[in-house]
């Protein structure tokens, strides 16, 4: 009770700004608060950006720095069978590729970033192998999926055994990321959850192994497919038993998953769930749109910067919790080096903080 | 009359006569016949008509003291003869004559007094007075009018003309005029009477405030009490009818000053007090009126008041009292109505109806009829009542009452005759509130398309007097097509109502859009729907509910979440909740709606008991979907306690067992076997049935219940889940026959993997290979199966085949996490098996070579050579052992082919004894798939000269644990048996039996390097033992092995063994010397 009662207090600064904000609605005035902003921003690399020039990625990261971006998520090194570290020489020259051993594609980008992160003061959180049939693959039966897992297995601590050499006492890695997005849909039933818990039991003890001290987090998101108490005990059930260590929750309003008004019985059970299980607890607030891309249609995913109005309201909600909060993700929706729609969601954004003046302690 | 009074009456007479008499004298001269009369007539002429003409006068106002007026007029008339020119005197005898109502003489009278008066006002006020008398208004008005005319402004008779004009237009109603009239009474002249007049005429033309000011004029000027309480009372009504209660109590009461006991005051005062809802002061003004006077009248009106208070039964009994004393029938059946009336106010229909009939009886007509029929009606005898009806209809019934027929023979059930009352009621008077009325009984009489017909057809007609619009009527058919059930023409109907007047009817177009709903229209009732929020406003909140319902019906889910929560906004209701739980589960959001649901709980006792069997039931639905089985169990019970219902009940049943409380499952669904179920339910109780019994270890059982269930209904998880309870019983073949019917449903990956498995037990390994690729076709990777399906090649002896499965399972299992030690161990373990595998089917040839030193002198065959020094320690050994495809791997039974050259060494030395040289070449089949035991047959050939042509027969066996390398142990137990009987078929002949025993510990000292000390115990028995080498010995052996040769996928094929033993033992069929076998032996063996 006191625990609780404890950290209802320790919220409530953030609540109370919730609610003068939300009744303040569109008020030029300056608040006196501390700005409820992004500290932290999801990386996504692509083979286009990964061909990037070092100087593009240096003044990206400037921008974020000025919008109060202070860690990176990198949400994967690999993606299926393209690596964005371990180049030989770096990021080549002319941004083509080199070849590993295992003849995949290897890209440097990853050092070029975290370098250009560690010079700006920023973290890193690293995601490791992205497995682009993972939705697909999660569908299968429980004893088929414990096989998949298996392999995933293998090649996420692969992966994270060579980062690990990278970044071995080099203090911007903050920690890993196993970037799975767990949803309440898949792994509503027990046997899968069972599946489920076990490997990112295994993948914990063996990035600890690996890496020992660096938290690792993951994600997830809610299809509004659970009610937000089973929700509650789901998340609960996966850290305790995983041993995972921090917990993200994407808000799914970019994507269609929740709207605005239904994220917070679910961020709620997120939040609870961590602190349960006495793990750190991230909101991610998703800065996009999506336009094109199932459910809407057939195509492939396409989004673009979404009206600030909405992600202000987000903004302000996730800002209860009183942490650090992500933004999915700002190079692509909300930074001067992407669509001009970015450029000008940007623009606003730093307006937005612009509007508060700091409380000094 | 004492004679005193008389005499002194007649003196004064004289006086009086003689007054006259001077007055006249002083009056200038008259014209005419009076003075025609004067001229004429002297003064004791004058005197002695006067002696002769005034006792008739005298006579005549005593007569009119004693109210005898036909005699005061005859005295009067017989004074005038005497005396034609006393105008007074003609005066009194035209009022005489009007009163007596001798119009035409009076009217004489007044021309005569004109003439003579020289007056015509006079006489046309007298004319306009006697006109009135008559009942001739217009006439009386023309007089009067005519008297103004003719009369001097400043006269009595002008003013007293027209204020008689105004009373005359005032009695017809026609204010103005009279306002006319009495403006045309100069400024000052104005009497109370014009005043309070002019106040009349101004309250009556809606001029309230003249009026006011009228009558609080009428009040100053009022100069008696009676005056001053008419105009107080007019003020009064005044008052009332503006509303202003108080005031016109506070001048009631102000009259009530002038005239304590005006019964009239206290009744308005009555009025005015049951006006202002204080009804005991109305029953006391009235009781006080009735006090006063104790007429009939006033107690009607104290009747009236009582009733108006309440106070129906004193009402009653006053009425009754009257009733029983009235003076004549008509009365009293008037006295009966009311009192019929007055108990049926109070719901008294028995006695009600005794009253009406008593006013029947006194005479009363239809008005009795009728309200006996009510009071029939409200008793329940319809029957009777239309009776009643009837009779107040007789021959020729009114409208109302072919109406009131016609409902209440729809109610007795005579439903021919109610539909020709109510059509008799609309060809009577074809109005719109006719065909309102007709059309409620056609309805009521199963005819609603006729009253539906009537209403369109009563459209054609005007709105009328009862102001029935279009709008109404069509509102009325919508309710009729609704009420049919013709919900699409209902909806059109209602639309149609609210176009034909939309001020004010925007309600219809509600009603519409739900008609439309109906009617499973969903598009055009959010259509009318948002129509009525555009003319409603959008806080319209029930207009918001009904376009959330349409949406939802147009599967427009997340609009319709959105109308409802807009609604819920406006107006919280519990209904609202449930719809937007229902569109997030719609939505595919079933955990907030859920949310939704379980927030809606403390609120439920306020849906309806359908509504809230509805939503625990969905609860529990959601609940039971979403794992939360503590709020299933809650809910379920509480929709079972509304309304017991078999398929929520099995439901419940399910979340017992997941829950773990199989027992009180069990009950239930026991209960539940010989329920009534909708077919897709029976199926889902019996395999709940199944599953509960396989909780309780009773797959037999089990298997019943789903036996039962998939001939219910069949479906591919149903069929899976009776396959696995089969083979898990070991019943293979029917396992066999329900898998494949799970497939012909749904083909699924882990199905096919379990009618692989069940193939492979019922020894089909060729069908379940076939399965297992389907299998992994679907589903890449469900576990085991390609490792099953190698293994099921191999044993159909596909060995390409299984040697590719073999591989892929290598790759699979490399893939695997090599990080985690127990699972890297065991991984590991598992793909040097797999290798072995693919080694023993990938092995064509191989190449073993011996070569052996020993110390000992003596040697088992001594001085010999060929096959018989074959298992000497001094034997030099290179066989080759080919496996031909096809034939020679097939399931671990191994054929080969081989060719050996066997030599001897010298004694203590390598060097080749060339006379040694022997030759075999032959069969070698391992007929065993699980034990290593093998036949062979060779060809001996001689090649030295110690050499031997022979056949040889073999027979071989072995056993060994821990021989090969365990690639992921440091050490393990070695043991090894072996054991040979050879039988050479050509001369020689004979028998060879051979058998060796290793016990010792391996160590892996590199991964491919293994030290193994040992313990050895051997012996070779020859029989005949011609040579005498047959032998016995034992000793201690070390072994250094190296393996090599691996590759990808395969294990190690080859190794080179070096061994060293030093072993004691005898040639036990010697003698001597020759007899002990002791020494050192060292050996290396080659496998390639």
């Amino acid at each position: 009770m006191r625990t609780s009662l404890a950290a209802s207090m320790r919220l409530l600064p953030a609540w109370v700004l919730f609610l003068l904000l939300s009744a303040a609605g569109a008020s030029p005035a300056r608040a006196v608060a501390n700005a409820p902003g992004f500290d932290t921003t999801f990386v996504q690399f692509t083979t286009e950006n990964a061909a990037w020039p070092r100087e593009r990625w240096e003044a990206l990261l400037d921008s974020l720095a000025r919008a109060g971006v202070k860690r990176l998520v990198v949400q994967w090194s690999v993606l299926g069978d393209v690596s964005f570290f371990g180049h030989p020489a770096g990021q080549g020259a002319d941004g083509n590729p080199g070849r590993k051993p295992e003849h995949k594609p290897a890209y440097g980008v990853l050092e070029s970033v975290a370098a250009a992160a560690e010079a700006r003061g920023m973290t890193l959180i690293l995601g490791l192998d992205s497995d682009p049939r993972w939705w697909e693959r999660i569908e299968s039966v429980p004893e088929s999926l414990a096989v998949y897992l298996d392999t995933l297995l293998a090649r996420r601590l692969d992966t994270a055994r060579r980062l690990a050499g990278i970044f071995r006492d080099r203090p911007c890695l903050e920690g890993w990321y196993v970037g799975e997005e767990l949803d309440d849909v898949t792994w509503k039933s027990a046997p899968k959850r069972a599946v489920l818990a076990n490997y990112l039991k295994r993948l914990r003890a063996g990035l600890a192994a690996l890496d020992p001290g660096r938290r690792v987090w993951i994600s997830c998101f809610a299809n509004a497919s659970m009610s937000p108490q089973a929700y509650k005990l789901f998340l609960g059930g996966i850290l305790t038993e995983s041993g995972i260590d921090g917990l993200m929750f994407q808000d799914g309003v970019g994507v269609g998953k929740l709207k605005v008004d239904e994220v917070p019985p679910y961020m709620k059970s997120a939040a609870w769930a961590s602190g349960q299980a006495g793990a750190a607890f991230m909101p991610i607030v998703e800065v996009f749109e999506q336009t094109s891309g199932p459910p809407i249609d057939d195509k492939p995913f396409e989004a673009k910067p979404a009206r600030f109005s909405r992600v202000r309201e987000q903004l302000l909600f996730a800002a209860t919790f009183g942490g650090s909060i992500a933004a999915f993700s700002m190079p692509e929706y909300a930074s001067p080096f992407s669509t001009p729609d970015a450029l000008k969601f940007y623009e606003g954004y730093l307006q937005f903080l612009n509007s508060f003046i700091p409380v000094t302690r | 009359m004492r004679p005193g009074s008389r005499i002194l009456e007649s003196f004064l007479a004289l006086l009086l006569i003689l007054a006259v008499d001077c007055a006249r004298a002083q009056t200038p001269a008259p014209s005419g016949d009076q003075a025609g009369a004067k001229t004429e007539q002297g003064w004791f002429a004058r005197e002695l008509t006067h002696y002769r003409a005034y006792p008739h006068l005298d006579m005549a106002y005593r007569l009119v003291r004693e109210g005898d007026k036909q005699g005061a007029a005859k005295e009067l008339t017989l004074y005038l003869d005497l005396t034609p020119g006393d105008v007074k005197a003609r005066e009194t005898l035209v009022n005489l004559l009007r009163e007596l109502g001798q119009g035409q003489e009076a009217l004489a009278q007044a021309d005569e007094l004109a003439r003579r008066a020289q007056d015509a006002g006079q006489s046309w006020l007298f004319k306009g007075y006697l006109a009135q008398d008559q009942g001739l208004p217009d006439e009386a008005a023309r007089d009067f009018d005519l008297a103004a005319s003719a009369a001097s402004k400043d006269s009595d008779t002008y003013r007293l003309a027209l204020e008689n004009l105004a009373e005359v237009r005032f009695r017809q109603a026609r204010y103005q005029d009279v306002l006319d009239a009495l403006a045309r009474i100069p400024q000052g002249r104005e009497g109370f009477a014009s005043v309070v007049k002019r106040a009349f005429a101004l309250q009556r033309l809606e001029r309230l405030r003249e009026a006011e000011e009228a009558f609080a004029m009428a009040v100053s000027l009022a100069g008696t009490p009676q005056e001053r309480v008419m105009a107080r009372r007019g003020l009064a009504e005044l008052k009332m009818n503006a509303g202003s209660l108080d005031q016109a109590r506070e001048q009631l009461l102000l009259s009530l000053r002038d005239e304590p006991n005006d019964p009239g005051a206290l009744r308005a005062l009555a009025l005015v007090a049951a006006k202002r809802r204080d009804q005991d002061e109305a029953v006391d003004f009235a009781r006080r009126a009735v006090q006063l006077t104790g007429d009939k009248s006033g107690q009607e009106f104290l009747a009236t008041t009582l009733v108006q208070a309440g106070r129906g039964a004193e009402a009653a009994d006053i009425l009754r009292r009257l009733a029983d004393t009235a003076p004549n029938p008509t009365d009293k059946a008037q006295l009966l109505l009311r009192l019929g009336s007055t108990l049926s106010g109070l719901g008294h229909w028995p006695q009600a109806e005794q009253a009406y009939r008593e006013a029947l009886s006194a005479g009363a007509g239809a008005e009795a009829a009728a309200g006996l029929s009510v009071s029939l009606e409200k008793q329940g005898l319809d029957a009777k009542a239309l009776d009643a009806a009837r009779s107040a209809g007789e021959d020729n019934p009114s409208a109302d009452q072919l109406r009131r027929m016609a409902q209440l023979a729809s109610r007795t059930g005579a439903t021919a005759q109610a539909r020709r009352y109510a059509m008799a009621a609309w060809e009577l008077a074809p109005s719109r509130k006719t065909a309102l009325e007709s059309a409620v009984v056609l309805e009521q009489s199963g005819a609603a398309d006729e009253a539906i017909a009537l209403c369109r057809k009563a459209l054609a007609l005007p709105s009328g007097q009862e102001g029935v619009a279009s709008s109404e009527l069509l509102e009325h058919v919508a309710n009729l097509l609704a009420r049919m059930g013709r919900n699409k023409e209902a909806s059109e109907a209602f639309a149609q109502a609210y176009e034909a007047d939309p001020r004010g009817r925007s309600e219809d177009l509600l009603r519409a859009s739900r008609a439309a709903l109906e009617a499973g229209l969903p598009e055009a009732s959010a259509g009318l729907a948002e129509r009525y929020l555009t003319a409603k406003g959008p806080a319209a909140g029930e207009g918001r509910y009904t376009l959330g319902l349409a949406l939802f019906q147009a599967k427009r889910w997340s609009q319709a979440l959105e109308a409802f929560k807009a609604a819920q906004k406006i107006k919280p209701v519990p209904q609202t909740s449930l719809a937007i739980a229902r569109c997030y589960v719609a939505l595919g959001k079933p955990g907030l709606g859920m949310n939704e649901l379980q927030a809606l709980e403390p609120q439920a006792s306020r849906l309806t008991i359908e509504e809230r069997w509805q939503y625990f039931a969905e609860l529990g639905n959601l609940a039971a979907t979403d794992d939360s089985w503590d709020v299933a169990m809650h809910a379920y019970p509480q929709a079972l306690a509304i309304r017991g219902d078999n398929s929520l009940e099995l439901r419940l049943a399910r979340v017992e067992r997941l829950a773990g409380r199989t027992a009180d499952a069990w009950k239930r669904i026991e209960r539940l076997l010989n329920g009534e179920f909708p077919p897709g339910d029976k199926a889902l109780c019996l395999e709940e049935a199944a599953k509960l019994r396989l909780a309780g270890n009773d797959p037999r059982a089990a298997a019943g219940f789903l036996r039962r269930a998939v001939e219910v209904e069949s479906n591919a998880d149903r069929q899976h889940l009776l396959a696995k309870v089969f083979f898990d019983t070991g019943w293979y073949r029917e396992a066999e026959g329900h898998y494949r019917q799970s497939l012909a449903h749904k083909e699924q990956g882990f199905v096919y993997a379990d009618l692989g498995f069940c193939l492979e037990r019922l020894g089909k390994d060729q069908e379940a290979v076939q399965a297992w690729d389907k299998a992994l076709a679907l589903d890449p990777n469900v576990p085991n199966i390609q490792e099953d399906a190698a293994y099921a090649l191999k044993r159909q002896s596909r060995n390409p085949e299984a040697v590719e499965r073999f591989k892929a399972v290598i790759d699979q299992a490399r893939e695997k996490s090599e990080n985690l030690h127990s699972e890297a161990l065991k991984n590991a373990e598992t793909i040097y098996r797999l290798r072995k595998e693919v080694s023993k089917m990938e092995e064509r040839l191989s190449l073993t070579g011996y070569l052996g030193y020993f110390t000992a002198h003596n040697q088992p065959a001594l001085g010999t050579g060929g096959q018989s020094s074959f298992f000497s320690p001094t034997s030099n050994t290179v066989e080759a052992a080919f496996t031909p495809p096809v034939i020679g791997f097939r399931d671990e039974r191994v054929f080969q082919l081989i060719g050996r050259l066997n030599w001897q060494n010298q004694p203590d030395s390598l060097d080749i004894d060339a006379k040694s040289w022997q030759g075999a070449v032959g069969v070698r089949y391992k007929p065993l798939k699980s034990y290593n035991v093998q036949v062979g047959f060779e060809r001996l050939f001689k090649i030295g000269e110690n050499g031997e042509n022979n056949w040889l027969a073999r027979l071989m066996g072995s056993w060994a644990n821990g021989y090969d390398l365990a690639p992921f142990r440091t050490n393990w137990n070695y043991t090894t048996l072996f054991g040979e009987a050879d039988r050479y078929l050509d001369t020689p002949s004979r028998w060879l039996f051979a058998g060796e025993v290793r016990q010792g510990w391996s160590f892996k000292l590199l991964p491919a390097w293994v030290l193994t000390p040992f313990a050895v115990c051997d012996a070779h028995v020859w029989s005949p033992d011609d040579s005498k080498s047959s032998f016995v010995e034992g000793g201690l052996g070390l072994s250094l092995k190296y393996y090599f040769n691996q590759t990808e996928y395969s294990a190690y094929r080859s190794f080179l063994e070096l061994m060293a033993q030093y072993k004691a033992g005898e040639l036990y069929n010697r003698s001597g010397d020759k007899r002990p076998l002791n020494g050192l032996t060292v050996s290396a063996l080659v496998r390639f």
